[in-house]
């Protein structure tokens, strides 16, 4: 064997050596990361013992993707997973709450019926989870209340007594249409959600 | 001689295609854990942007004959009277949360069904009652604390329910950017039911019908304007039957959520077929909720509207990443590349000692 046949393979081996050694050490991580997801989810369990809350993860505001003006109007759509906790035991149910103010630009504004659910959205247990999905009643498509200011809300989703508990995620999907005849520009607006507890 | 040497492209290669089998797969492997490992916390911790969650909110204390109360205030408190309440406030998160705490009135969605009042919003009703003893609470990651409220009820109010609520909201929105920005809002309300006692009835009432599309939609609804006539809070059961222009006749029935005493709803009621323009006669039947009511009404559609689908909710249960086995098959895939590169390592030194040096054939 040539020199460079020896270099060759001795590279080889020290390339497989370290590949061995990012798989150990990934395993190591994965291992430890779900050592740490253990922890995570007792001190979670712990902290939020018969709590109610939408948790942590629960995504920063919806960011539609920008659109063109073509003439005709256009439905942009959105996911949005919300997840909720519901650790208290009580199978008493509760809702999402939800309500907005039209999208503005300047003086320009979007209809006040822009923003809609078409179907209802989706409902899983979050990873490590086991939990009673949330019966709902809702019916769609929904739309979002909008108005100069917040109009009265209107439930989005709930969870029937004896469902929604645990944790579980879930999932609408936003439709905003923008007419063909709309303003160019950047369009704002506020959006609320409740997660409720009662009658 | 040299027709003795294997070629040389074979030299490296047959050593090598195990090598970078091995290799590859090594690597790949690694990937895999790699993209676990990025992976795993995001799916956790969600990704990006500020988090507004992770405030949690209950009732801190509880009446053991009514076990709803673990889950939302119910004070039985006369005209005049005050209450003392506790909500027991977690953080969960990993950061310090800044919350603000303020009293909502309970109202009347217009698909029915309680909700609550914006922050600023003007209150003229049972939200003017509550007071929180402090307006916003700072608490540190896993922190909790109990926060006391009092309900007053002025006197000479009517028996009866009266909603109210506490709202707990994080105080600092997120904002999402590009070309449709939207600042949001995330709160935890807990509602305030609060019963006057004394004699009160619940009495629902149907004042009137009409077709119309829902909202945002070109969807066919029957618009029922229904009205809580009576003093409690009541949840009714809706019966819609429509006699279309050509005989055809349909009837949708339906349990409404709660409708607040005192307050009226145009309550859309998805029609699940198409309606063409024309005349129809509506009747609506309004039950559960004191006496069941009747009306019938006249109706005309001057454009058409297409069915509308009731709610039909999409249970999916996601399966959890299966890590360990994914770890589990990596290691695997490890030990083989480690056997692999250790026999093909033997057969390198069984095959270039005497070949190589001992005879020394390069020559």
């Amino acid at each position: 064997m040539t020199m460079d046949g020896l270099r060759s393979l001795f590279q080889a081996r020290w390339q497989i050596a370290l590949a061995l050694v990012a798989a150990a050490a990934g395993m190591l991580s994965v291992a430890g990361q779900a050592s740490a997801t253990g922890v995570s989810v007792a001190a979670s369990e712990e902290l939020t013992e018969g709590g109610f809350e939408f948790i942590e993860s629960t995504p920063a505001a919806v960011a539609f993707p920008a659109t063109r003006i073509t003439g005709k109007n256009i439905v942009i759509t959105k996911g949005q997973p919300f997840d909720v906790s519901d650790a208290r035991g009580t199978g008493a149910g509760w809702n999402i709450t939800a309500t907005s103010t039209v999208f503005k630009n300047g003086t320009h504004a979007l209809l006040s019926t822009a923003t809609t659910i078409g179907s209802a959205p989706s409902d899983a247990c979050d990873a490590g989870a086991t939990c009673t999905l949330a019966s709902n009643a809702i019916s769609y498509p929904y739309t979002l209340p909008a108005g100069e200011t917040m109009p009265t809300a209107t439930k989005m989703y709930d969870a029937a007594e004896n469902s929604g508990m645990g944790n579980q995620t879930v999932t609408p999907t936003w439709s905003l249409t923008v007419p063909g005849n709309a303003y160019k520009g950047t369009y704002t607006a506020t959006w609320e959600f409740s997660l409720v507890s009662g009658p | 001689m040299s027709g003795l040497r294997p070629p040389a492209g074979m030299i490296g290669s047959a050593p090598a295609r195990p090598l970078a089998r091995g290799r590859a797969l090594a690597s790949r492997c690694g990937i895999i854990l790699a993209l676990a490992a990025a992976a795993a916390p995001s799916a956790l911790a969600g990704e990006g942007a500020p988090q507004l969650g992770g405030i949690s909110a209950v009732p801190a204390t509880f009446s053991a004959g009514e076990p709803i109360t673990r889950s939302y205030f119910r004070p039985h408190i006369a005209a005049g009277g005050t209450a003392h309440e506790e909500a027991l406030l977690r953080n969960s998160s990993s950061h310090t949360v800044s919350i603000l705490v303020y009293p909502v009135e309970g109202l009347t969605g217009v698909t029915s069904g309680a909700v609550y009042s914006s922050r600023g919003s003007a209150m003229h009703g049972p939200g003017r009652w509550v007071t929180p003893a402090l307006a916003r609470v700072t608490l540190a990651p896993g922190g909790a604390r109990r926060l006391a409220f009092t309900v007053r009820v002025p006197r000479g109010t009517q028996p009866g329910d009266h909603l109210a609520g506490i709202a707990f909201q994080n105080a600092t929105p997120s904002r999402s950017g590009g070309r449709f920005s939207i600042t949001q809002i995330l709160r935890i309300v807990i509602g305030v039911e609060v019963i006057v006692p004394g004699p009160a009835a619940a009495q629902i009432q149907v004042e009137g019908a009409s077709l119309g599309p829902l909202g945002g939609t070109q969807r066919a609804a029957v618009i029922v304007a229904l009205r809580n006539g009576g003093r409690l809070l009541c949840k009714p059961a809706l019966t819609v039957t429509l006699h279309g222009a050509q005989g055809a006749t349909r009837t949708v029935s339906r349990r409404l959520e709660a409708i607040l005493p005192g307050d009226t709803i145009p309550y859309p009621l998805p029609w699940p077929q198409p309606l063409a323009p024309g005349a129809y006669t509506i009747a609506a039947q309004a039950s559960d909720c004191g006496q069941a009511v009747t009306i019938s009404a006249a109706a005309s559609l001057g454009q058409p509207l297409a069915g509308s689908s009731s709610a039909a909710p999409t249970a999916r249960r996601r399966t959890p990443l299966p890590w360990a086995l994914l770890a589990g098959a990596c290691a695997a895939a490890a030990l083989v590349s480690l056997l692999l590169l250790l026999f093909v390592r033997r057969r390198e030194r069984r095959r270039s000692e005497p070949v190589a040096y001992g005879h020394g054939q390069r020559l």
